[in-house]
């Protein structure tokens, strides 16, 4: 792809989570030491329905999604999902249409022939999901790591086109 | 390429959490519990001390489904509280506003999570694989609500224009007209909706339910109207807390909703419809009387032919509003901070949704009281499981714990199985 389709197209940053639940606000805390965005970026906080992302990374080149993790590793580890990879969805057969998240959202993509140009997901393990606004210590250090992946990966991709 | 499957267990999203217990003392039912975290509690004490303006902003983060109708339950007790009457074009983009939430949660029910129920699949993404058709139309019907929302409410998840008096910025005439193409579309596809929702097997399953909804004289209620029930109940918003009840029960964070002195009530579509069908738009009401849907409907599980009856009237209503928008000459009502006391009730797309706010002297909030739906209709949740479990106690677990979902699937309650999907805890002694 060239640098100026790149362009055209963008980088979407998405970030999931509720500001209000702990380490569950882990993107948008992410989001905030990428500022200000590289050129072709938008920010998107995305903290409802994940049907939604079905729209924001369908014309995007480059789908980048924040998100917090649960899967028993220490808090504040980083998991990073690149192209190909995919998350599990949890249950399928679930109770409210609130819980329908990224995992979920991914695998209908696929489903219906709707997946991203190229898709990345950091998502960091979560300590503390209860209600209140603030991340744990080592969410907070990971936050940082994972806007300095990103900006990584951002530059080394549009120096590559 | 090459593909890896990478298991994270799973991704957190916590807007509330349930589990359903069930206690059997030898073929007898003993218990059926379901608990429910939820939210409003916090943002409860979180209000308090803030600055009645940014009321709106901060209640939108209730949920991420339904923030109009925290919004608009908040905007209608603090404007009460300022003896404030909001008319004319600015009621008239507010009801827009919430038919887009309508139409977008409605839809996500549906689809997303109801039929498949119906279909015989466990989920919408196996629906996907074998009827794409089926779930793009949903995903493009709900578009439709998603466009509304995000033109009036200024972005679709959490909508920021919305404020005590009105808005922040008015809709220019353009920019509403340019959803009327969508909206004849998703009109048509709510049509399709209703037929094919209808056409579904149902279990014969009613209960003898008192429905609780608001009723307006002029129109199909969302943000205005006196509460009603099937049993009689016709008080004002205000009167709220001296008909109905929370408390606490010992197996849930979230506090149970009853009438004084009768117990357990419905609340939702299904209580909107029985109570308020000759509201409807005529193009509802006549599809609904084709498919033979009539109240007074006291089965559960047709509550999604329920639901797509008001996707059809939120969509028909849209256009009505969009075609007929003269912008207001002022993109908000002045207000001017005083103390009092004020309540609010508007109808979620789950149910009525009662706020009540106390402002001291300089408009900060003392004290906040929100009672969502769900925590209304747990209580009739319950019910509807004990009696189902009662019926089908013979059945293997596994099969238990899917006749139980579907029964929570009904509702839709708003709680995040995503975290701790259900859990069922059979206890047999």
């Amino acid at each position: 792809m060239k640098a100026d389709s790149l362009e055209a197209k963008g980088i979407a940053i998405i970030a999931l989570g509720n500001r209000f639940r702990g380490d569950d606000g882990v993107g948008v805390e992410i989001a905030k030491h990428l500022e200000p965005l590289p050129s072709g970026c938008t920010f998107t906080e995305s903290p409802g329905d994940a049907l939604g992302l079905l729209d924001l990374w369908q014309d995007s080149a480059l789908t980048i999604v924040l998100d917090a993790a649960v899967s028993g590793a220490p808090p504040g580890t980083i998991h990073h999902l690149g192209d190909g990879q995919q998350a599990t969805p949890k249950d399928l057969a679930r109770c409210s249409s609130h819980g329908f998240g990224l995992a979920e959202a991914m695998a209908l993509a696929k489903a219906l022939g709707h997946t991203p140009g190229s898709l990345s997901i950091y998502a960091v393990e979560a300590g503390n999901l209860e209600p209140g606004a603030g991340l744990s210590a080592e969410v907070a250090v990971a936050a940082k790591a994972v806007a300095q992946q990103i900006l990584s990966q951002i530059n080394s991709r549009i120096s590559a086109n | 390429m090459s593909r890896k499957t990478i298991k994270v267990d799973y991704l957190a999203r916590v807007e509330g959490e349930g589990a359903l217990h069930v206690h059997f003392k030898g073929d007898q039912v003993k218990d059926v519990r379901l608990e429910i975290f939820e939210p409003p509690r916090f943002f409860e004490a979180f209000l308090r001390g803030r600055d009645f303006i940014e009321v709106p902003d901060i209640v939108a983060r209730i949920c991420g489904i339904c923030p109009v109708a925290y919004q608009m339950s908040a905007v209608h007790a603090l404007e009460g509280l300022l003896d404030v009457q909001v008319g004319g074009p600015l009621r008239a983009l507010r009801r827009l506003l919430y038919c887009g939430e309508w139409i977008e949660s409605h839809v996500l029910h549906i689809y997303m999570l109801h039929a498949p129920d119906f279909l015989g699949y466990e989920s919408a993404i196996a629906v996907a694989k074998d009827y794409p058709e089926i779930v793009e139309r949903g995903l493009r019907l709900k578009k439709a609500g998603n466009a509304i929302v995000r033109t009036v409410g200024g972005r679709e998840i959490h909508p920021i224009n919305i404020r005590p008096g009105g808005f922040y910025r008015r809709p220019t005439k353009a920019e509403l007209k340019a959803l009327t193409e969508d909206l004849k579309w998703a009109r048509d596809a709510a049509i399709e909706t209703v037929r094919w929702t209808a056409g579904l097997e149902f279990p014969d399953f009613e209960r003898d339910y008192e429905f609780v909804a608001l009723r307006h004289p002029d129109e199909y209620p969302m943000n205005e109207g006196r509460i009603v029930s099937s049993a009689g109940l016709d008080i004002a918003v205000e009167e709220y807390e001296n008909y109905f009840e929370e408390s606490h029960v010992p197996h849930s964070t979230a506090l149970h909703s009853t009438l004084k002195g009768r117990g357990s009530y419905l609340v939702g579509p299904l209580a909107r419809f029985n109570l308020n069908y000759p509201q409807l738009a005529p193009i509802a009401r006549e599809l609904a009387e084709s498919v033979g849907l009539a109240p007074p409907c006291n089965n559960p599980f047709k509550s999604i032919i329920v639901r797509a009856i008001e996707v059809l009237h939120a969509c028909d209503e849209a256009l009505r509003l969009v075609e007929h928008y003269e912008p207001p000459e002022q993109a908000a009502v002045e207000l001017e901070a005083r103390a009092g006391t004020g309540h609010g009730c508007t109808e979620a797309p789950r149910g009525i949704l009662y706020h009540r706010y106390q402002l001291d002297e300089n408009g900060l909030v003392v004290e906040a009281r929100i009672v969502p739906p769900t925590s209304q209709n747990q209580g009739m949740i319950e019910d509807d499981l004990r009696d189902l479990v009662a019926r089908n106690m013979a059945l293997p677990d596994d099969e238990l714990k899917w006749r139980c979902e579907q029964t929570i699937r009904n509702y839709d309650p708003c709680i995040s199985c995503a975290t701790h999907f259900l859990k069922l805890d059979v206890e047999r002694s």
